[in-house]
Formats: structure tokens, C-alpha cells, sequence
């Protein structure tokens, strides 16, 4: 059984009078023990995403199921429960942590409301914390601005196993750090994720982050997820003219001034275009395409693209 | 050929810190040199500088900027005063920044931003300016580019807005262009749109390009040359193949081996990724080599001076008395063994 | 008697952000490279000399001086101005504590010849007034309603503001329409004229007084803080404690609050100030407290001898100048030392 299941998820807020879809029909499952990359440019919902699964946000419509659990309407006691078994950590290491409290502040607090620690206890266990994320006990006493960028990223994960979850919402974790610090925090997450046993949904917009990162890939295009596959196949074997775009457009060493694999601008989840969504930018489209909304449609070894050119059976 | 711009043991000082020290760097005509590091290591200071744009509280506490000028006569931009100053800005030199809507005039078009770089220039009319904009719009690539020249800035997208504030920067035809961090703040399909554009407008133009940035990617893909900077110094100074290919300086092997890259084989399944320990503040108050602190093969005569840049090949400099060392050791026995 | 005291957890003051930018080598220069980078790019953190690898960090993060609050501190104390409003506002608070030993007699009572000048008789260093009351006692019993009433009035307004602001700012939406209604009801009466209709329906008593003051001012710190919980509510650690399942009150007072204070607490010097000038005002006109001596009754009952014996109004009138700029040169400096822009940042 998986371990978190979405199932046809919408979601959106409201901006100028409008409600925008920023998730628009979203099916993945998350199993035990496995890493998911969610990969997508600014404005494909996959934050958003992460806010329902997370429930900071309601869904419109569909369901989020933990562990068998439909988290969707949950309130009270039972959403504190799921709370435990699901965290998150931001991409903002400034932003995330609260400048006012002290990291045994920080760390503490989430073990007393969960009552999960005796008092005189509680200390030592955000010591632990600290120390399985590679930070001194000392930091306990410190407050955040006295860290680093990596150091403060450090601080959000440790912040996030404190509750011994399962399920670990990575939202763009290393995007605002040096690429010294970024492998670092990679690496981090790695052994976190092998010693405790955790799943991540790992969501980022850097291809070669996710590409090393991820066992499985989605990619989001507008609200929708339009391929998914394990890492090797999606990185070998792209479907999705968008997918192919994406990996095309990383600058790589070893190709020299190639010129942009798409034309046109980013779409916004304001002004969807019909048919297919990807149609105006796509170099494959049809007027099949401007005319019908592909479903994703399952290829077999775990591949699946919601694309009408896309080959119906996926090599491997 | 001489070099368009050649700068010459440059130090930029605040009142208690020296964040950019003895810099030296040039760029020639047509050629685009990045210049690569992380936050805190001096990049964006250092084009700031040439500019001759640094904050109140920084001063350039010595060394040279020699430009060469349109007519071939060599000038000190360091030493001009505020006129000669603007001549030079956006005619001469002009620089794209990070974030484009923070750069734009909110209250008005993009078209009236674009004309009125042209008119304070190029001393046209109202009507040829306006014009000239729109030309300008079309040469950057924006599509329908006289509709598109009565749009606002918050009307535009980034990548749109980016390429108005190209537009900008080229309507001059400037000698050199400075573009820091041109697509940090882009996505991915964006940013190769804007890079693309970049090289295009260089080779057109033949400007020189210093592209300021943090993503090797980009460097390996659009830099003739590339120099490293490493807490206010340049540790590493190479063409892309060599830095690429062979990079000496720890730093830059670092850096190289902690990147996941889409071409390479690496999974976490298979192995953790390289890391450099630590972070560019163990550099703080350092006396030799700033990065000796998380160096891995750090000796002690590294902590003693500031190591200086060797030339190791044509064309490559490293700031690393033991990797050089021991480059000219494999030298020599090649030799011998040859 | 409160004095200064009476603002809620000052000691929490200071914005640990705003210090560090400042006082350390290399913040400048990462200002400057900031002002270029709109991205949230990691810091340079010139006082963290601990690389951030898991190994070799231990001793070198515990040797970092603990800033934060102590910085803010000091840079208020190395502002002259807000040291001289301390100064100044000691003394005030000195004397209207000392009061009742240094005049244990009722200032209303005749103490000697009606007006006698300042200086004429040393036993009244300050004079006396047309009733024989000895102005000098009068003044330092002053000090004590007025301090009084400007501390009650502000701690009151504070509380009201900060309830009604918090709980529009956090929940929003139908609760934040109605309780911004109500603030803009009560910002659109003129505060004077609501406060003497106020005072005139209650019967005029400190207590009194100091509450339709309260009632005055309190909807300039709810729209205060209404702002900044919906500016803070939007943070990434706000999301986090949402995610760890904590309830709406601790993410409220815990989470949010600390951080929507610094720029109430400067409002709240203002507050005393004004609330003090209110006071004085009612009591000029003859709407305070009949029982009590205070600063404006004091210039009111002078205005008769205004020819003849100017002092009786202008000693009191200098009193309250010199309270209320101490307050506003310490809501300067407060500013100064609490406010999160200054230093390299941005």
C-alpha cells in the first residue's frame, strides 16, 4: 500500500475576483521508503501541491490519502495526528525559521504540543536532533540569525524529524544555497532518509537536483502532472515534448551554445489555454491538440504521459 | 589583440572589511569571460566597480580599470570623475542585473524606459527615439514588440522584462556588457531563451560579454574563459575547456565534483556526492589562503601567505602553491619519462 | 505607579536580524552584494567562523558572542538623544515616586500666602498659587497622575489593539471585515471629542479617564498590528508551526507576536506621550479628576493670573513639554535600535 496517495487533487485560490486552478487534477502515489522528485518551472502549482498535501490549504475537491487515511477534511486531533507522520521543510532558510526563538525554542516547542517527551527530557532530545543533523548541541542556546544558509537549512530539517515523521515534504530544500552547501544538504537528506527510513516528495525546479536525487519523477506543466517515470528512463528516454524541453534547456558542459529548445514565455495558471495545455509552446502540436486535453495515459514500467504524440508503448 | 577592458590588481574596501582584493581581469572584444563564485566571494562587487557603481560606503582602494575607448585611446575608469563618468556608463559599458523588475520604472511603458536611454545618448527626437525603441524591442525578441512597447513593467513577464532591460543595455551598441546573474531569477526553458540571446547580441555587436554568475552550467556552456573567485580573490583563471576539463584549484575540483549534473551517472542510490566541508565564512579573517580552511589538502605553508596566481599553462592561472607544485612535478616527469 | 514599565515584554525587544547586520566587518559588503541578489541567497556570516560540516563545527559555533537583544540595547544607549529622553523621563518617574515623601501633605491643601514667586520664600522654591497651594507639591503629585493615567491609558489601549489587531491580521477573512469596520468606526469620530463625550457620560476619575483614553487610542495599534500579523502570517516558520500541528493561540502570542513588536512598542512611547497630553487637556478644562492634582488643572486654575502670575501656568506647561519630548525622543530611539532595516540588509 502506498504510503501517501493523491487522487484526482484540485486546488486553487482566489486572486482578483478569480479562482485560479493552481492544481488541476493531480494523481501520484508516494511508496514507503521512496523519494518522488516533483519537477516543474514557477507557476506549475508543485508548491501549492505541497501546501494541500501539507493541508495549510484545502483541496477543492479530491483526496489526500495518508496511509489509508483520507486527510482531506480532517480537523481537531485527528489532522494533529497525520501531523506527525507528515512534515515539511522550505526553501527559504531565512524565512523559515522564527528570529525570535532560540533553537531549543524551535525544537522543543513541536515535542510539547505533541506532549510526545516529558518536560525535563525535551532538552536532550532537540540536542539529538541537532547532532543527527550534523550540528553541535551547543547551537541549542543560539538563535537563528547566528547561522549560515546551510547551517539554517540544517536547522529546518532538524526541525521536521523532530516529530519522527514518515512522509518529509522537501520544497526546493537546496535551491537557496551555494553549491558548496548544496551537496552538503543532499547528502544530508540521504543518510537522514536511509538511517530513519523516511519518504520524501522532493520538489524542485533544478533538473540535475532532481535527476540525483529522485527514484521516481513527475513532471507538472500548469497544473497538471503531464509525465512520470523512475529517474533513468525519464532522463534517458523523455516523452513529453515538454519534459524534452526541460532537460534540453540545462546548460551542461560539453554543449556549446545551443540555441533554446522553447520558444514563447511560461503560461500562468490565470489563462489556460484549451486542448492541450502545453499546445502553444509545444513543437509537436497538432490540431488534434489545440482541440483535446490529453489524459495521462499509462505506457507500462511505470511510465505514463499525457501527450497525443507520445509513443503508445515506452521503451526499456 | 588588447583586451577591452583590463583590470589591474583591483581592492574594493569598506570601512572595516576588504571584500574584493587584487583582482585582475580582463576581457577582450567579442569574448565572453565569466566570472564564477558563491555569495560573499566579490562577483557582483567586482562588476559593480566597473561600473564605477559601488555603494556609498565602498571605495576602490587601489589598482587600475583601463578601458579601451571606441577611438582606441586607453582610459583609467578608475580615476574619472562623475562626467566622463556617465559618458561612458550605458554608451561605452552597460550591465543587465539579477532582477529585472526591481531595475524597471514602474510608471512607465517599457517603450518611454527604452527611448529615453536612447534620447539621453544618442540625442534623437521623441518620435525617432520612440522608434528606435521599438527596433530595439524587436531585436531582443520580443514578439509584437510595437504593442508590447505601451506595456508596463508588471505586464511583462521576467523573461520579458529581462530582455527590456537588454534592450537598454545595447541601445548604445556598448563596447562591454555586464550581465550579473542575467538568469537567476528566470526558470529553466526562460533562461536558455535569454542566454541565447545574450551570445547573439555579443557576437552581433562583437561586445565583450562578463557574465557574473553561479551556475557552472552556464559558464560550461556560454564562457570563453572563466575566472573563480573565492572570498574576494581569484583563485582560478582558465579557458572553459581547461577549467572544465583539467581544473587545478581545489576550489573549482570542489565545486566541479559536489554539482549533480544531468549528463553525469551519479544517484544517491549510488554513492553521496562530493562535498566541500564547511562555508565561505571559515574565510573570515583568514591570513593565507582563504580557502585553506576547508581545503582538503591544505599544508601549512597555505596558512602562512596568501598563495599568488601561477601561470601553469598559456592562459592558466591557479592560485595554489601545492596543486601547482605538483603540476610542475607531472611536468617534469613526463618529461623525463618522454 | 508603573513609570516606564509599563510596555509588555520589553526586554524582548530587540530584532536579532537588524543587529547582526550591522557592527561586523563584512555585513557592508554583503549589503551591497544583496542589493543585486533579489533571490534569497545564503548569507555571509562573517561572526559564524563554524564551517557548516557536520564534524568539525562543534567548537567553533560556541564560541559566538550571543547578540540580539543586547545589540539593540546598545544602540540605544550610544544614541544621545534617546539617552537624554531617558534622563529626563527618570527624573519625572524619580519625582512622582518620591512624591509622598517629599510632600506628605496634600497639595490641595493652603500651605502658605497666596502667590508668592518662585524664589521669594525658600520654603516654596516654586511659589505658591492664588489658593496658597505650594506649586512645587503640586507639580510632583502632578507628575504621578499624569504618569499614572499616560501608563494605565496606553497598557489598556495596547491590550485592546493588539487583541482586536492580532485576531483580524491571523484569521482574516468575515472576522478581519467586521473587526476592521469597527477600527475604522472608531477611527472616524474625532478621538478628542469622543474622549470628552466619554469622560463627560463616566464620572471623571483617574480610572475613568485613563480608560476613555484607552478607548481613544487603541484603534491606532490594532491597525498597527492588524498589518503586521498579515505581512508576518504569510512567513515560511508561520507555515512550519502550522505544519507541527500548534494551535492558533501559541502561533499567535508565540510565533507571530514577538516579531510584530518592535515598531508597537515604538507606537507605545507615542501613546504615553499623547495619552499624557490628553490628560492634561480634560484637566484643563476642567474634565479631570476634581480629587487629584494634576499638570493640566494646575495651567487651568493659573489662566486667570496669566497677567500677573504667568508661572502658576508656564511651570506645569514646561512639565508636561519636557515629559512628553522625553517620550518622543525615546520612541526615536527605539525606532532606531528596534527597526530590522537597519544595518546592510537590502
Amino acid at each position: 500500500m502506498p504510503l501517501l496517495s493523491v487522487e484526482n487533487l484540485h486546488a486553487g485560490y482566489e486572486s482578483g475576483g478569480r479562482v485560479l486552478r493552481a492544481v488541476d487534477g493531480v494523481s501520484f502515489d508516494v511508496a514507503p521508503g521512496e523519494t518522488v522528485g516533483l519537477v516543474g518551472e514557477s507557476g506549475c502549482g508543485k508548491s501549492s501541491l505541497a501546501k494541500v498535501i501539507m493541508r495549510l490549504v484545502s483541496p477543492a475537491s479530491g483526496r489526500v490519502v495518508f496511509d489509508g487515511v483520507d486527510v482531506g477534511g480532517l480537523e481537531g486531533a485527528p489532522l494533529k495526528a497525520y501531523r506527525r507522520q507528515a512534515q515539511i521543510v522550505f526553501q527559504d532558510p531565512f524565512a523559515s525559521l522564527n528570529p525570535r526563538q532560540s533553537i531549543a525554542d524551535i525544537l522543543t516547542a513541536p515535542l510539547a504540543v505533541h506532549r510526545l517527551v516529558p518536560r525535563r527530557e525535551r532538552l536532550a532530545a532537540a540536542g539529538d536532533a541537532l547532532e543527527r543533523v550534523g550540528l553541535p548541541r551547543e547551537a541549542l542556546q543560539r538563535y537563528p540569525h547566528e547561522f549560515s544558509g546551510g547551517q539554517r537549512q540544517r536547522l529546518g530539517i532538524a526541525r521536521a524529524l523532530i516529530l519522527a515523521p514518515r512522509l518529509v515534504i522537501c520544497d526546493e530544500p537546496v535551491s537557496a544555497l551555494d553549491l558548496s552547501v548544496q551537496a552538503q544538504i543532499l547528502n544530508l537528506l540521504a543518510r537522514l532518509k536511509a538511517e530513519l527510513g523516511l519518504s520524501y516528495l522532493f520538489i524542485s525546479h533544478d533538473l540535475s537536483v532532481v535527476r540525483y536525487f529522485a527514484d521516481r519523477v513527475l513532471v507538472m506543466y500548469l497544473g497538471r502532472i503531464v509525465e512520470t517515470g523512475s529517474w533513468q528512463s525519464i532522463f534517458a528516454r523523455p516523452l513529453h515534448p515538454y519534459t524534452r524541453a526541460l532537460i534540453e534547456a540545462v546548460p551542461t558542459p560539453g554543449r556549446r551554445r545551443h540555441a533554446a529548445p522553447l520558444s514563447g514565455d511560461l503560461p500562468s495558471a490565470r489563462n489556460v489555454p484549451p486542448g492541450c495545455r502545453f499546445h502553444p509552446r509545444c513543437p509537436l502540436a497538432t490540431p488534434l491538440c489545440t482541440q483535446s486535453d490529453p489524459a495521462l495515459r499509462p505506457l507500462g514500467a511505470g511510465r505514463a504521459v499525457a501527450c497525443h504524440h507520445a509513443p503508445e508503448e515506452a521503451l526499456h | 589583440m588588447a583586451p577591452l577592458i583590463d583590470v589591474r590588481d583591483l581592492s574594493i574596501a569598506f570601512p572595516r572589511a576588504t571584500p574584493v582584493r587584487g583582482l585582475s581581469l580582463t576581457v577582450a572584444a567579442g569574448e565572453t569571460v565569466a566570472l564564477v563564485g558563491e555569495s560573499g566571494s566579490g562577483k557582483s562587487l567586482t562588476a559593480l566597480a566597473l561600473m564605477r557603481l559601488l555603494p556609498d560606503a565602498a571605495r576602490i582602494a587601489s589598482g587600475e580599470i583601463l578601458f579601451r575607448g571606441r577611438d582606441g585611446a586607453v582610459t583609467d575608469l578608475a580615476g574619472l570623475d562623475d562626467r566622463a563618468l556617465r559618458r561612458v556608463r550605458g554608451r561605452d559599458i552597460a550591465m543587465v542585473f539579477q532582477e529585472p523588475m526591481t531595475s524597471l520604472n514602474p510608471v512607465l511603458s517599457v517603450g518611454q524606459q527604452v527611448a529615453e536611454v536612447v534620447r539621453l545618448h544618442e540625442g534623437l527626437s521623441r518620435r525617432a527615439a520612440f522608434a528606435r525603441a521599438v527596433e530595439l524591442l524587436d531585436l531582443v525578441r520580443i514578439p509584437e514588440p510595437r504593442r508590447r512597447a505601451g506595456d508596463y513593467p508588471h505586464e511583462l513577464s521576467g523573461g520579458m522584462r529581462q530582455r527590456v532591460m537588454i534592450a537598454i543595455a545595447v541601445a548604445c551598441a556598448p563596447r562591454l556588457l555586464i550581465a550579473d546573474e542575467p538568469t537567476t531569477a528566470l526558470d529553466v526553458t526562460i533562461q536558455a531563451q535569454v542566454l541565447d540571446l545574450l551570445d547573439a547580441l555579443r557576437r552581433d555587436l562583437s561586445m565583450g560579454l562578463l557574465l557574473i554568475t553561479h551556475d557552472l552550467g552556464v559558464v560550461a556552456e556560454w564562457a570563453d574563459r572563466v575566472a573563480v573567485m573565492y572570498a574576494g580573490r581569484k583563485v582560478e583563471d582558465a579557458p572553459f575547456e581547461t577549467l572544465f576539463g583539467a581544473p587545478l584549484h581545489p576550489y573549482t575540483r570542489g565545486l566541479l565534483a559536489a554539482s549533480p549534473r544531468l549528463d553525469a551517472g551519479q544517484h544517491y542510490s549510488a554513492g553521496a556526492l562530493a562535498e566541500i566541508a564547511g562555508s565561505i565564512a571559515s574565510a573570515a579573517g583568514e591570513e593565507g589562503c582563504a580557502f585553506a580552511p576547508r581545503c582538503p589538502n591544505a599544508r601549512a605553508l597555505c596558512r602562512a601567505a596568501v598563495p599568488a596566481l601561477d601561470a601553469v599553462a598559456p592562459g592558466h592561472l591557479v592560485a595554489c602553491p601545492v596543486t601547482t607544485s605538483e603540476a610542475q612535478r607531472e611536468a617534469r616527469h613526463a618529461l623525463a619519462v618522454g | 505607579m508603573h513609570g516606564t514599565g509599563t510596555l509588555p515584554s520589553g526586554g524582548h525587544a530587540a530584532n536579532p536580524r537588524a543587529s547582526d547586520a550591522e557592527d561586523r566587518a563584512a555585513a557592508a559588503a554583503l549589503g551591497a552584494e544583496r542589493a543585486q541578489a533579489a533571490q534569497p541567497e545564503p548569507d555571509f556570516w562573517p561572526n559564524v567562523h563554524a564551517p557548516d560540516a557536520a564534524r568539525t563545527v562543534t567548537a567553533d559555533v560556541a564560541r559566538l558572542a550571543p547578540v540580539g537583544r543586547r545589540h539593540a540595547l546598545l544602540v540605544f544607549l550610544s544614541n544621545p538623544t534617546a539617552v537624554a529622553g531617558l534622563l529626563i523621563l527618570a527624573v519625572v518617574v524619580g519625582a512622582a515616586l518620591a512624591a509622598p515623601v517629599l510632600f506628605p501633605d496634600d497639595p490641595l491643601e493652603m500651605a502658605g500666602r497666596p502667590l508668592q514667586w518662585p524664589g521669594q520664600n525658600p520654603r516654596f522654591p516654586l511659589g505658591t498659587d492664588a489658593l496658597g497651594r505650594d506649586v512645587l507639591a503640586g507639580l510632583v503629585h502632578g507628575a504621578r497622575v499624569s504618569l499614572l493615567v499616560g501608563a494605565c491609558a496606553t497598557l489598556a489601549g495596547l491590550l485592546a489593539g493588539i487583541l482586536v489587531g492580532a485576531t483580524a491580521g491571523y484569521f482574516g477573512g468575515v472576522v478581519d471585515d467586521v473587526l476592521s469596520k469597527l477600527i475604522e468606526i472608531f477611527q472616524t469620530v474625532p478621538g478628542f471629542i469622543l474622549l470628552i463625550v466619554l469622560v463627560a457620560i463616566a464620572q471623571p476619575s483617574v480610572p475613568a479617564i485613563a480608560l476613555a483614553i484607552a478607548a481613544v487610542s487603541w484603534p491606532q495599534v490594532a491597525r498597527l498590528v492588524r498589518a503586521q500579523f498579515r505581512a508576518i502570517k504569510e512567513k515560511d516558520f508561520v507555515a512550519a508551526a502550522r505544519a507541527l500541528g500548534f494551535g492558533h493561540g501559541r502561533i499567535i502570542f508565540r510565533e507571530i507576536l514577538p516579531n510584530a513588536l518592535p515598531p508597537v512598542i515604538v507606537l507605545a512611547s507615542v501613546t504615553v506621550a499623547t495619552a499624557i497630553l490628553m490628560e492634561s487637556a480634560l484637566s484643563f478644562m476642567g474634565l479631570g479628576d476634581p480629587n487629584v492634582v494634576s499638570w493640566g488643572s494646575m495651567i487651568g486654575t493659573g489662566r486667570d493670573l496669566l497677567r500677573t502670575a504667568w508661572f502658576l501656568s508656564a511651570i506645569p506647561g514646561v512639565a508636561i513639554v519636557l515629559t512628553v519630548l522625553s517620550l518622543n525622543l525615546i520612541g526615536d530611539g527605539l525606532n532606531e535600535a528596534l527597526n530590522p532595516r537597519r544595518g546592510g540588509e537590502g
